[in-house]
C-alpha cells in the first residue's frame, strides 16, 4: 500500500462524501421526485434484498468447486458454509430468536471447518 | 447525548424502543466491524487513516470495497468510483427514508441519513408494516446510535487486536453468517419471499459483475418483485 498522507486523507474525505451523497440522495431532492404509493411500499423490502444480495454469494461461493469433487453429494453435505447457513435458518425459525440461530450456525461452521482439515 | 438533550417523553420512549428493536442485529454489526478493523490493519493501513475510515467514512461497504484495490495501489479516483458504485443500495435506502424525514430540518435530516445503515432501515420498515410507527425520527436515531456505537467499538477492537487475531477468509465468513441471520426474521409474507427470490437470483447471475453492480441490480430486482407480489395489485 503506497499512498502519501495527503492522498489517503483526500481518499477518506471523498469516501465520506460518497457515504453522505448515497445515503442522503433522495432526501435533498424536491418532494415530488420522492417515491410515493406502491413504489414506496415495495421499497420496504430493499433492506432484505440488499442483505441477501451481499450474503448469499458468500454462502454458495464454494459450491461450483464442490461439484467438481469425486463425491459431490458427500462434499455438498459437509460444505461448512452451506450447512451452517441452512442450520442458522432452521434454528432461527424454530426458536424465533436470531441469536440462537447465529450461535448454532457459527458452531456448525467452526466444527465443519475442523472436520474438513 | 441525544437522549440527555431530549426530554420529550414520547421521543425518549421511541429512542429507547429503536435501540431495543435493533438489538438482535448487533452481533452481526460487531462481527462485521471486527472483520473490517482487522482487514484495514492487515492490509497495512496506518492507525490514523484506519481511525479516519471508521469514524469519518462510516461505511463498511466502501471500506471493504476499496481495501483490496488499495493493496494494489489503485488511483484514488478509481477507489472513489468503486466505493460509489458499491454504495448504490444506500440510494435506495434514502428513497425509503425520504417520506419519514421529509419534514425534518436539513442538518438533522442529512445527519440522520448519514448514520442510517441496514439494520436501522430494517427496524423502521418492520415497525411500519406492523403499524407501530410513532416518533419515527427518534426511533430511527435510537437504532442508529446503538448501531454506530457497536460498529465503531468493534472496528476499534479489530484495529487494536489485528496483530494477534488470525483473520483469514475463513473467520470473515462468521461476519457473513451474522449478516445473513438478520435477514431470516424479515421473510414474512408474499412480497418478502418474492423480493428474496428475485434478489438471490440476480445476485448469483451478477456475481462476476464489476464494482458490486450485481448487488445493486439485485436490490432493484427484489423491490420490483415485491411490487409485483404486493396485494395492492389485485385491487388495481
Amino acid at each position: 500500500m503506497q499512498y502519501s498522507p495527503l492522498e489517503i486523507w483526500t481518499l477518506i474525505a471523498l469516501l465520506a462524501f460518497v457515504t453522505l451523497a448515497a445515503r442522503g440522495f433522495f432526501l435533498v431532492l424536491p418532494r415530488r421526485w420522492q417515491p410515493r404509493g406502491r413504489v414506496e411500499q415495495a421499497l420496504r423490502y430493499a433492506p432484505l434484498a440488499a442483505l441477501l444480495a451481499i450474503t448469499v454469494p458468500e454462502i454458495v461461493q464454494q459450491l461450483p468447486a464442490t461439484w467438481q469433487r469425486p463425491e459431490p453429494g458427500w462434499a455438498l453435505f459437509t460444505d461448512p458454509r452451506l450447512i451452517s447457513a441452512l442450520l442458522l435458518v432452521a434454528v432461527t425459525r424454530l426458536t424465533r430468536n436470531t441469536l440462537w440461530g447465529l450461535v448454532a450456525g457459527t458452531t456448525a461452521y467452526l466444527g465443519l471447518l475442523q472436520l474438513a482439515v | 447525548m441525544w437522549l440527555a438533550l431530549n426530554r420529550h417523553p414520547a421521543r425518549r420512549a421511541a429512542f429507547i424502543a429503536g435501540a431495543r428493536a435493533v438489538a438482535p442485529s448487533l452481533p452481526a454489526m460487531a462481527a462485521w466491524g471486527l472483520v473490517t478493523g482487522v482487514a484495514m490493519m492487515k492490509l497495512g493501513m496506518a492507525l490514523g487513516p484506519a481511525l479516519g475510515m471508521t469514524f469519518i467514512v462510516y461505511s463498511g461497504t466502501s471500506q471493504l470495497t476499496v481495501l483490496p484495490l488499495m493493496a494494489t495501489s489503485t488511483a484514488v479516483l478509481t477507489l472513489v468510483l468503486a466505493a460509489a458504485l458499491a454504495s448504490l443500495r444506500f440510494v435506495v435506502y434514502s428513497a425509503v427514508l425520504s417520506r419519514h424525514l421529509s419534514r425534518v430540518a436539513l442538518p438533522l435530516r442529512l445527519g440522520t441519513a448519514f448514520i442510517t445503515i441496514d439494520p436501522a432501515v430494517a427496524v423502521l420498515m418492520q415497525r411500519q408494516r406492523a403499524g407501530r410507527l410513532v416518533q419515527r425520527v427518534a426511533l430511527l436515531n435510537g437504532a442508529n446510535t446503538i448501531t454506530a456505537l457497536t460498529w465503531c467499538g468493534s472496528s476499534l477492537l479489530g484495529i487494536a487486536l489485528a496483530a494477534v487475531l488470525p483473520m483469514g477468509a475463513e473467520l470473515a465468513y462468521i461476519g457473513v453468517l451474522a449478516l445473513f441471520a438478520i435477514t431470516v426474521p424479515m421473510l414474512v409474507g408474499r412480497p418478502a419471499w418474492a423480493a428474496a427470490a428475485a434478489s438471490i437470483a440476480v445476485t448469483l447471475l451478477g456475481a462476476d459483475w464489476p464494482h458490486r453492480l450485481g448487488t445493486f441490480a439485485a436490490v432493484l430486482a427484489g423491490v420490483a418483485a415485491a411490487l409485483l407480489a404486493s396485494p395492492g395489485r389485485r385491487q388495481a
